[in-house]
């Protein structure tokens, strides 16, 4: 074990994955060491002042200033529409109307041509695919599925056209 | 989390804003010298010290408090402090260890030290206000605010590794910097 592998492991302190038999070696030889006895001390040293480093005194308003700010953003009407959120409004219904339109293109695509993209005739309400899904064995249970995907798709899109209506002013 | 913490928390979460205050005066001089320390301009760190009291406020409901709060309150200042760099054109580069790379302004870290009223505390201060940036705030997380590694990591968006190899370095340089021999018993600086 030579000086410089010593001193590495000095300043690796904590941080270094070594065996603790390894680092009590590393740690005998600085105590004998004229050259890294003084850099254990030192860092020991500093060890011991970084753990008790003071912290400069706040700004005497900081708090008074964080607190007047959060009281502004308090008065702000939660339900108000936010005054420099842009979006443009008609642009908000799009996600919801695109995904009505589809369900529906679907529903009357599958009534005008009798021919489901769901092999409805080979499955039944019975019967579970191999999947995990009960599939309707009607034109009508068809369309309803179609539906009510038209609807999850509102459900997943409506909620973030709502909150962008009613997002609060940014602080910043 | 203290339990105290978690208390003021609770009734914060339950509307009585004024609780917040408490937070506010328990840990705005630790958040300070954080941030002080990243951004090294006491206006600057004011202004960023404050943003993060008010963004912790205003996100408070996705704050999980069976953990501590300090680590996610100096969480959200160290991803402010980093903003304000950015912002200031002293953006830090986030990949490997270059996150020392930091093209620093020419601000003296002696105003820094300045703040602080004991003199071998002073002089410590100094010496780790002039360590290379990554180095000085990974120092300042682990041994000061008693952050962990990986915490830490979080932190700074980077890897547990490169804390290690950031706190490893910045334990060098103050070494080599002979730190130690101004903090010795009789001596000043």
């Amino acid at each position: 074990m030579n000086c410089s592998h010593v001193l590495g492991l000095i300043d690796a302190g904590p941080f270094a994955d070594y065996p603790r038999e390894h680092r009590d070696a590393a740690r005998r030889h600085a105590l004998s060491c004229p050259t890294c006895g003084p850099a254990l001390l030192a860092t020991e040293t500093i060890d011991t002042g970084l753990a008790a480093l003071p912290q400069p005194a706040a700004p005497r308003d900081l708090a008074a200033n964080v607190m007047a700010r959060i009281a502004r953003i308090d008065e702000l009407p939660i339900a108000g529409p936010a005054p420099a959120v842009a979006r443009p409004s008609s642009l908000r219904w799009y996600p919801a109307l695109a995904a009505v339109g589809a369900g529906t293109a679907l529903a009357v695509g599958v009534l005008v041509s009798g021919v489901s993209p769901i092999d409805v005739q080979s499955l039944g309400f019975a019967r579970t695919s191999t999947g995990l899904v009960v599939m309707p064995a009607t034109i009508a249970g068809a369309m309803g599925v179609a539906g009510g995907l038209a609807l999850y798709a509102l459900g997943l899109f409506l909620p973030v056209a709502v909150r962008e209506d009613f997002r609060p002013a940014d602080d910043h | 989390m203290s339990d105290s913490d978690r208390h003021v928390v609770l009734s914060v979460r339950s509307g009585d804003r004024d609780a917040f205050a408490e937070l506010v005066h328990r840990y705005q001089g630790r958040l300070f010298g954080l941030v002080l320390m990243m951004v090294r301009q006491p206006a600057g760190a004011e202004e960023v010290t404050q943003d993060a009291f008010v963004r912790a406020y205003t996100h408070l409901g996705a704050y999980d408090d069976r953990r501590p709060f300090y680590p996610w309150l100096a969480t959200i200042a160290v991803r402010l402090s980093q903003n304000w760099l950015r912002q200031h054109g002293l953006a830090l580069n986030r990949e490997g260890t270059s996150l020392d790379q930091l093209h620093e302004p020419a601000v003296p870290p002696a105003p820094l030290a300045d703040l602080i009223a004991d003199e071998r505390s002073r002089a410590l201060w100094r010496a780790v206000a002039a360590l290379p940036s990554g180095e000085r705030t990974a120092v300042i997380l682990y041994y000061r605010d008693e952050l962990g590694v990986r915490e830490i990591a979080g932190a700074l968006g980077v890897t547990s590794g490169t804390i290690k190899a950031l706190l490893f370095r910045a334990r060098r340089h103050l070494r080599e910097r002979a730190v130690a021999v101004a903090l010795a018993p009789g001596e000043t600086k």
